[in-house]
């Protein structure tokens, strides 16, 4: 009678399999993204990485990919997208798409119905064989945008709406979570392929420390690389260490300016510089979004590729937070801090160039994805009044955009504890501690959101002012670049411990760069001492000063760094 | 007749303002461009001392087609940094379509040429504007770079340009060498005087070992109000032998407390192999202690040298009471030297 039952059931089942299959297509997996491109932004609050056409008005070319089905039929159609410009116009949305089966378009058109991420439905169609050939066509050049494509036979099936349950069932469907791979045997993992951690990765690395550097993008140099287009800022080979920077120098590119073509920020020079290490595996393209602690110590950080969505382990008795937002420590337990701090906590006298800016006010993390869309719609629109409306426009009748970025150059997110935070009255009245590391040398520069702009769009301004406090090169505790409650995490970058208004100046990427340097040779001097950065801090410094004295980058290489150096209170070595 | 007389004239009235300083000797001349050059009279005070740096321009400068000359007299201090500038009334500088600079004008060319922190100025000539763009924005042929423009006089961005190459060139060294030549003891004193770190930099870099002692007490005096890094480069710069001197040992003893880290930091080096006076040796002992975790070791270190069993029983003692751990070097050097004098060493923590 048992078996018979269990009999019965397990045909159910396979008959049950057999009648209703659902096929999951990650858009960022597609084999051809032809113009789309990938952003990975804002996964860690919408939940995946998605393709999108960034074409600056102009229509990208397809994305395409090939699906295998399991049996041919009748499919509902469902299409994880948004239209994002329906926050702030409700007229037409901006980035509108099909979907094409085997070249032809489903009559549904997506990008126009809601604000938030969420699925689409894009009605049934007939599959007739089981390979198919799909593909998203842009229609607006206007970041249309596509996460995931979903067919279902399935009658009773409804997509997941909430994020967290719509990530395991991704992960359930490809099968990523119940076996990700380990990443390697490492002394030193580097989450983050900015100035900071790309520097912080080769100083390791040529002080014999094994390090794993994890960047999620294509390509190293953060708001320095092609995608944001910012120039470093600050000064190098300062006192009291003036060795520090020769890295900077070696890897940073050699012409200045934001916002110019391709070329000017070297991206490959930055690539090669780490290629050229063996002591650096480099994992491009993985996001850090998980992190396993112990005892009040990172045993684990997870990564997921952003093309196919697979998992990987990090493990090693060190880690650095090069991420800017201080990803790896929020994800730990770390102490951080966030935005201005009152007057009244730092006692600090100043409340807290690029003109165009947007997002003050709102929280970089979970807002992250109105901000960035937001710089670009106050782009796009400013663009359609110069050339269709303003009294000039016959100026710009032939004129196009060149480039807009869609990689977002954060300025300020969240900084985290260290067992020291710098402010500004360290700098002004030059209180110089003894384990004072990279020299910061920018002026106390903050930005606030233009008060002529603001009254125009309140709550939405999309232009800022700067103020400027000169400085004398000053070095940065060793106690700021080190979380003051995960014992082996250290950092470099603009999420260090600093105030709001110390961060005006330490933020700049020579400075980020110098950072890198220093926490790269406090690995290697913990591999040694096998100690941890606190241990560094109170037993071992002097041999960290020593390799600061001798710096990391290669000292006999012209310097190239005569650029966007800004004003400093010191006596200026004319080059 | 009439140029002669007007000549005269001008030179007499430049004489009426230089009741203070006197000019003498030839002058240098500084090459800009091809064929174009400018010279340069040193200016002295009463004394007899030099005062300052002196050239009457005539240059000419091109704004976009538009050219003319520019003439202007301009100063430098006795190191080359630039001063300020005069021009009389009649040899106004002009912008685009000759129009004439403005008080406003006035006073940000006086900043321009004044300024180290400028980025159009590292900027070829050529460069400075975006010549593929043809339509005439702000006057120009081509569109003046964004960055460049928020520096700059609005329509005198060449102007900008070479009177800052002129005020901040080939014209410093020649200054600095000049300067060089006649630096004597009242020149250094008067130089010393001056509130003015970059010439007191100018002063250390540049001083011989027989300038630095005969003048060591004005330069010691500098570091306790000096500012940034002037007072651990002075150190880095004085000659390591006279460290050796009374002087310089009774300034360190007075002053090391409140001295920053990294002049601490330069004062040990120097210390290192130098005799010192027993009472900076006992001063040094007494720096060892529990907080001073950073600069302990480089004290043992300093102290071992030319120690007595008097010293050496006492540094042992102030290890132990404070339990200072001391580095594996300095262990070793502690050992053989507590043999030498029949100390006992055992009990000391190593790092």
């Amino acid at each position: 009678m048992k078996k018979l039952t269990f009999l019965f059931l397990l045909t159910l089942t396979s008959a049950f399999a057999q009648k209703h299959s659902t096929v999951l297509i990650e858009a960022e997996s597609f084999k051809n993204k032809g113009g789309w491109v990938i952003d990975q932004q804002f996964m860690d609050v919408m939940g995946s990485s998605f393709l999108m056409a960034h074409g600056m008005g102009k229509t990208v070319e397809n994305a395409s990919t090939t699906v295998s089905f399991p049996s041919t039929g009748k499919y509902k159609v469902y299409v994880r997208t948004r239209n994002w410009s329906s926050q702030w116009s409700k007229v037409e949305a901006a980035g509108q798409f099909q979907l094409l089966i085997d070249g032809k378009p489903l009559k549904k058109t997506f990008g126009k119905d809601h604000e938030n991420w969420a699925w689409t439905e894009g009605g049934e169609i007939k599959i007739t064989k089981k390979e198919v050939n799909i593909a998203l066509k842009d229609l607006t050049g206007f970041n249309g945008r596509c996460d995931a494509i979903i067919f279902s036979n399935d009658p009773n099936f409804k997509p997941i709406e909430e994020v967290q349950a719509l990530s395991d069932f991704r992960n359930d469907y490809f099968g990523f979570d119940r076996n990700p791979k380990n990443a390697g045997n490492f002394d030193f993992v580097v989450v983050g392929g900015g100035m900071a951690g790309t520097c912080a990765a080769i100083a390791a690395a040529r002080n014999g420390v094994k390090v794993a550097l994890v960047q999620n993008r294509p390509v190293l140099g953060g708001n320095n690389s092609s995608e944001v287009r910012v120039h470093l800022g600050g000064r190098i080979n300062l006192e009291p260490y003036p060795n520090l920077g020769n890295l900077v120098n070696e890897i940073g590119p050699e012409e200045g300016g934001n916002a110019q073509p391709k070329s000017y920020y070297e991206d490959d020079k930055k690539l090669n510089a780490v290629m050229n290490e063996p002591n650096i595996t480099l994992f491009l393209n993985h996001h850090a979004n998980q992190v396993e602690t112990k005892d009040g110590k990172i045993e684990k950080v997870f990564a997921t590729n952003i093309e196919t969505g697979e998992k990987v382990i990090f493990q090693a008795p060190l880690f650095a937070d090069c991420t800017g937002d201080g990803t790896i420590g929020i994800l730990a337990g770390a102490e951080f801090m966030i935005g201005r701090e009152s007057r009244s906590v730092y006692n600090e006298p100043t409340k807290g160039d690029w003109e165009w800016e947007t997002g003050m006010g709102l929280d970089m993390k979970l807002d992250f994805e109105q901000i960035r869309d937001y710089g670009m719609l106050a782009v796009y629109s400013n663009w359609n009044y110069l050339k269709n409306h303003s009294d000039n426009k016959a100026k710009f009748a032939n004129e196009g955009l060149k480039w807009v970025a869609y990689i977002a150059g954060k300025r300020e997110s969240v900084r985290l504890k260290g067992d020291y935070v710098l402010i500004e009255q360290d700098m002004t009245e030059r209180r110089v501690y003894p384990d004072g590391t990279a020299p910061t040398s920018w002026t106390i520069d903050l930005h606030y959101p233009d008060p002529e702009n603001s009254k125009l769009f309140p709550g939405a301004a999309f232009k800022s002012i700067a103020k400027h406090i000169k400085i004398y090169p000053y070095p940065i505790p060793f106690r700021c670049l080190y979380s003051k409650n995960i014992s082996n995490l250290m950092m470099a970058g603009r999420d260090i411990s600093v105030s709001h208004v110390a961060l005006g100046t330490v933020r700049v990427m020579r400075t980020t760069g110098m950072m890198g340097e220093v926490v790269g040779m406090a690995a290697s001097v913990c591999k040694k001492e096998n100690t941890n950065p606190r241990g560094l801090y109170q037993k071992h410094f002097s041999k960290l000063e020593a390799l600061m004295i001798k710096g990391a980058g290669n000292p006999n290489l012209p310097y190239i760094q005569g650029y966007n150096n800004g004003g400093t209170l010191m006596e200026i070595k004319k080059k | 007749m009439i140029s002669r007389f007007s000549l005269l004239f001008l030179i007499s009235t430049l004489c009426s303002f230089l009741t203070a300083v006197g000019q003498e000797g030839h002058p240098m001349t500084i090459a800009i461009e091809e064929g174009i050059n400018f010279q340069v009279y040193t200016l002295y005070d009463k004394a007899g001392l030099i005062e300052e740096y002196q050239s009457h321009l005539n240059v000419p400068v091109c704004e976009d087609r538009v050219c003319y000359n520019v003439k202007a007299t301009f100063y430098w201090n006795a190191i080359g940094e630039f001063e300020y500038y005069k021009i009389s009334p009649k040899d106004t500088l002009t912008k685009l379509d000759h129009e004439p600079f403005t008080p406003e004008d006035h006073q940000k060319l006086q900043n321009i040429l004044s300024s180290q922190d400028l980025n159009f100025v590292n900027i070829p000539r050529e460069e400075l504007v975006d010549k593929s763009d043809s339509s005439e924005v702000d006057g120009y042929t081509g569109a003046t770079k964004a960055t460049v423009k928020k520096e700059v006089i609005e329509g005198a961005l060449y102007t900008c340009y070479t009177l800052w190459h002129i005020a901040n060139g080939a014209v410093i060294d020649s200054i600095k060498s000049n300067t060089l030549k006649y630096l004597d003891g009242p020149l250094i004193q008067k130089l010393i005087q001056q509130d003015n770190q970059t010439v007191h930099y100018f002063l250390i870099n540049n001083l011989n070992t027989k300038q630095f002692k005969e003048n060591m007490d004005s330069i010691l005096g500098l570091m306790t109000s000096s500012k940034g890094y002037f007072s651990k480069n002075a150190i880095e710069k004085i000659p390591q032998e006279l460290f050796a001197l009374n002087s310089v040992q009774e300034f360190i003893l007075a002053n090391y407390i409140d001295l920053d880290y990294y002049t601490q930091t330069a004062i040990l080096k120097k210390l290192d192999k130098t005799r010192q006076s027993s009472d900076l040796k006992n001063f040094i002992l007494n720096q060892i202690n529990e907080k001073n975790t950073f600069q302990n070791q480089k004290l043992i270190a300093l102290v071992l040298h030319d120690i007595n069993q008097q010293n050496l029983q006492q540094l042992l003692d102030r290890l132990k009471e404070n339990k200072i751990s001391v580095s594996e070097e300095n262990y070793q050097a502690i050992k053989s030297l507590s043999n030498n004098f029949a100390l006992n060493s055992n009990g000391l923590d190593i790092i």
